[in-house]
């Protein structure tokens, strides 16, 4: 007997689910349901997208959502404390616009994790589950939503805009794509520069394809027209899913549209500011208006907070209260706080669901280099649209931010919650042999 | 002439006027100086004023310290084979010494100061594993440097050497966190921005470390400041608006006036060497330069 296990889940409707599978025995073969039926549920879900904003490396949660004034100084940090348009919650002062759009999302305080490295957090907080030499790779959000979504036509279902595949120094998580599914549910990675030029590392894959960077259309055209007078059925056979996916997309005219952010108006662009974070975030709302169902947009690729080769993640070992508010939370704080405004002045948010958050969170106590180390027993994560209620916080942390005092919201339940919002209960869960645990954040809807 | 040295001789000469002749311009209207939109930092005059030194996001993974040369608009690294991140330059008066932050490690920071007569490079490395050296200033004589390292218990002090990066002492000892220490034109005074006070404020003391004094007291993160070249003016960072804005104050913290007001950021002043005009990073319209303004009418 084939044991697919036992799944409890809340869906984005208020409905709770509970599913229990065992083929061949629990449930005549006519319950269970066929890659079609997935993909059906999956199209009846109350999100038609995700965008999961991955900070990756870690911010501090008492520097920024979730501060605690009155704790010690060698606690509470360098920062002053802002009322929100919440009444009764404050952040930090280095995030004042995002305190101002409270009315626009709901701040969890209680996430922790079962890591305290990155690339193991980093896989938690992809996939729900471990990684280690040994255990099987679990499939990402992302590639869960991609295979029950399918791919449809022009754009990929799963597109990550990221310098690379998030790593720190030593190796790139395990849990970012298909895992054990295989490379054809990895995400599509696009790369987007703080001038919001688009480079598509796939590109380099597919033989004759010389320029990577799609703002030189002219010249990228000639070079398709030829290409595709070369390309046979045996040609394209041979290339790999990912090159697959980037000529398909290519040769879509609408599907390379949505990549041009060269359309948007200039001031819109410059709200988002001229950041690789913030350009992203604008082309990830054009990904949602093209129907793409999971977009990752990652902060770096490496987590690093100051280090040669590395692209200014939040690991802020050093130098904490000095990037802080130099350079990471003024970015952050422009580009969500536009891309919130964005998505619902354009009544995205009805049919998207948006998560935010790091892997986890940093040590409350100041360490020995006036900075913080890794915390995974609490951190904070932000959502919004598909039906979450904004203006509210869920969960709660202890005076010291160390721990949390209710609401303890573990990275299964964060899964559970995007797939359920996106159609993809625990009977297909089930079915798909994903995520056996986890709790829906009903607090949230 | 063609289409780019003609923006580039206009620029030129844009700056040149603006930065070269007396202050005509209304204390409400900065210039821009640059136009690329990166990000950038630590902005730092040569006393010759011919150029202006700063920390730039040359790419996504490195930050460079380049040389806007004033006379001519023209921008060019200022460290050519720099392969990594440099951040905090400061000169000395005579320029013939500059200290700055190097970036040679994980989480890992040297200080340097170049002798640029003798060619020589001292640097003072805080040891192994995860170790930044903050931020730092040069004594204008070139003889001493104050830099700030974190301690073991969560704080983080200011230290002293000569300019060999020897002879360290220790100026500040407590249980807060003091950096971005600046020397006064004479040398005799130091300012920087601690958390005494429970959150950053700017405080003042004695070269020798003696004399601690409170300048600023706002709930809002007050931070960076540098004395103006006459050494009876301080300007500074203050987010007590809940933007950051350039502020300026007396040397004793009395008179404090907002000088910008640009729902962007501003942050990292630097004062023009005539005293008059205030250099600083900005954003507008969602891109960060550098811009220049005149605090003339504010000086009163």
């Amino acid at each position: 007997m084939l044991r697919l296990g036992e799944f409890k889940s809340r869906s984005c409707d208020g409905v709770s689910r509970r599913a229990f599978v065992q083929a061949g025995a629990a449930l005549p073969l006519t319950a269970m349901l066929s890659s079609e039926q997935i993909a059906q549920a999956a199209a009846q879900g109350r999100a038609k997208s995700i965008v999961f904003v991955w900070l990756w490396g870690a911010p501090s949660h008492l520097d920024t959502f979730d501060p605690k004034p009155d704790a010690p100084l060698n606690y509470r940090g360098p920062f002053g404390t802002i009322p929100t348009s919440l009444p009764g919650v404050r952040f930090t002062e280095l995030v004042p616009k995002l305190a101002a759009r409270t009315d626009k999302f709901a701040l969890v305080r209680s996430n922790v994790t079962h890591d305290g490295g990155h690339p193991g957090a980093g896989t938690y907080g992809y996939t729900g589950a471990r990684e280690g030499r040994g255990i099987q790779i679990q499939p990402s959000w992302g590639s869960i939503v991609s295979r029950a979504r399918g791919a449809g036509e022009g754009l990929p279902p799963y597109v990550m805009l990221s310098r690379g595949i998030p790593r720190d120094v030593v190796k790139t998580i395990d849990g970012y794509g298909g895992g054990d599914w295989g490379k054809a549910y990895d995400p599509f990675l696009i790369q987007c520069d703080e001038l919001g030029t688009i480079n598509i590392p796939a590109l380099k894959l597919v033989d004759g394809v010389t320029p990577d960077r799609i703002a030189h259309r002219r010249s990228l055209q000639n070079q398709l027209d030829k290409i595709k007078r070369n390309v046979t059925a045996d040609t394209f056979d041979a290339w790999d899913s990912k090159s697959k996916q980037a000529f398909t997309l290519l040769t879509n005219k609408q599907a390379l549209d949505s990549l041009d952010l060269a359309r948007e108006k200039t001031p819109l662009r410059e709200s988002y500011g001229q950041s690789s974070f913030g350009q992203s975030l604008l082309l990830a709302r054009r990904l949602v208006e093209a129907e793409v169902p999971f977009v990752n947009v990652s902060w770096s690729e490496f987590v690093e907070a100051f280090s040669p080769n590395t692209d200014f993640g939040w690991d802020t070992h050093v130098k904490n209260f000095d990037l802080l508010p130099n350079r990471h939370c003024p970015i952050l704080d422009k580009a969500m706080s536009a891309f919130l405004d964005d998505m619902y002045d354009r009544g995205l948010m009805e049919s998207t669901l948006v998560v935010c958050m790091g892997e986890f969170g940093r040590t409350p106590r100041i360490n020995n280099r006036a900075a913080r180390d890794h915390w995974q027993h609490n951190y904070f994560s932000i959502w919004a649209g598909a039906g979450v209620k904004p203006g509210q916080v869920v969960g709660a942390s202890d005076a010291k931010g160390e721990h949390p005092i209710s609401r303890k919201i573990e990275p299964t339940g964060v899964g559970v919650t995007m797939l359920d919002c996106m159609g993809i209960d625990s009977i297909a869960r089930a079915e798909l042999n994903v995520l056996p645990d986890g709790e829906f954040i009903h607090e949230l809807f | 002439m063609n289409s780019s040295k003609r923006l580039l001789f206009a620029a030129g000469t844009l700056l040149l006027v603006h930065l070269l002749t007396p202050v005509a311009t209304n204390a409400a209207d900065p210039v821009r100086l640059t136009n690329d939109g990166k990000m950038k930092q630590d902005l730092c005059f040569t006393h010759d004023t011919r150029e202006l030194i700063y920390s730039t996001l040359k790419t996504a993974q490195l930050i460079k310290l380049q040389r806007l040369n004033l006379e001519t608009g023209a921008v060019e690294d200022f460290h050519a084979s720099a392969n990594t991140n440099e951040i905090c330059i400061d000169f000395a008066k005579d320029m013939k010494r500059y200290a700055y932050i190097r970036n040679d490690g994980n989480l890992h920071t040297v200080l340097h100061v170049q002798d640029v007569e003798k060619g020589e490079l001292h640097s003072l490395n805080p040891g192994g594993g995860f170790a930044c050296v903050r931020a730092l200033t040069i004594s204008p004589d070139g003889q001493h440097v104050v830099y700030s390292f974190p301690e073991t218990n969560g704080s983080q002090q200011l230290w002293q050497t000569d300019n060999r990066l020897q002879n360290k002492k220790e100026l500040t000892k407590s249980d807060f966190l003091d950096t971005y220490p600046r020397y006064s034109p004479t040398g005799n005074v130091i300012t920087f921005s601690s958390t005494r006070s429970g959150n950053f404020d700017i405080f003042r003391m004695s070269a020798h470390g003696s004399g601690i004094f409170q300048l600023t007291d706002h709930p809002g993160l007050d931070t960076r400041p540098v004395f103006s070249p006459d050494g009876n003016k301080i300007a500074y960072t203050s987010l007590r608006d809940g933007n950051y804005e350039i502020f300026i104050m007396n040397a004793d913290g009395s008179n404090q006036k907002q000088v910008t007001d640009n729902p962007g950021k501003d942050d990292f002043a630097c004062w023009h060497p005539d005293g008059k005009r205030i250099v600083y990073v900005g954003e507008v319209k969602g891109k960060t330069d550098i811009f220049s303004i005149s605090v003339e009418d504010l000086l009163e």
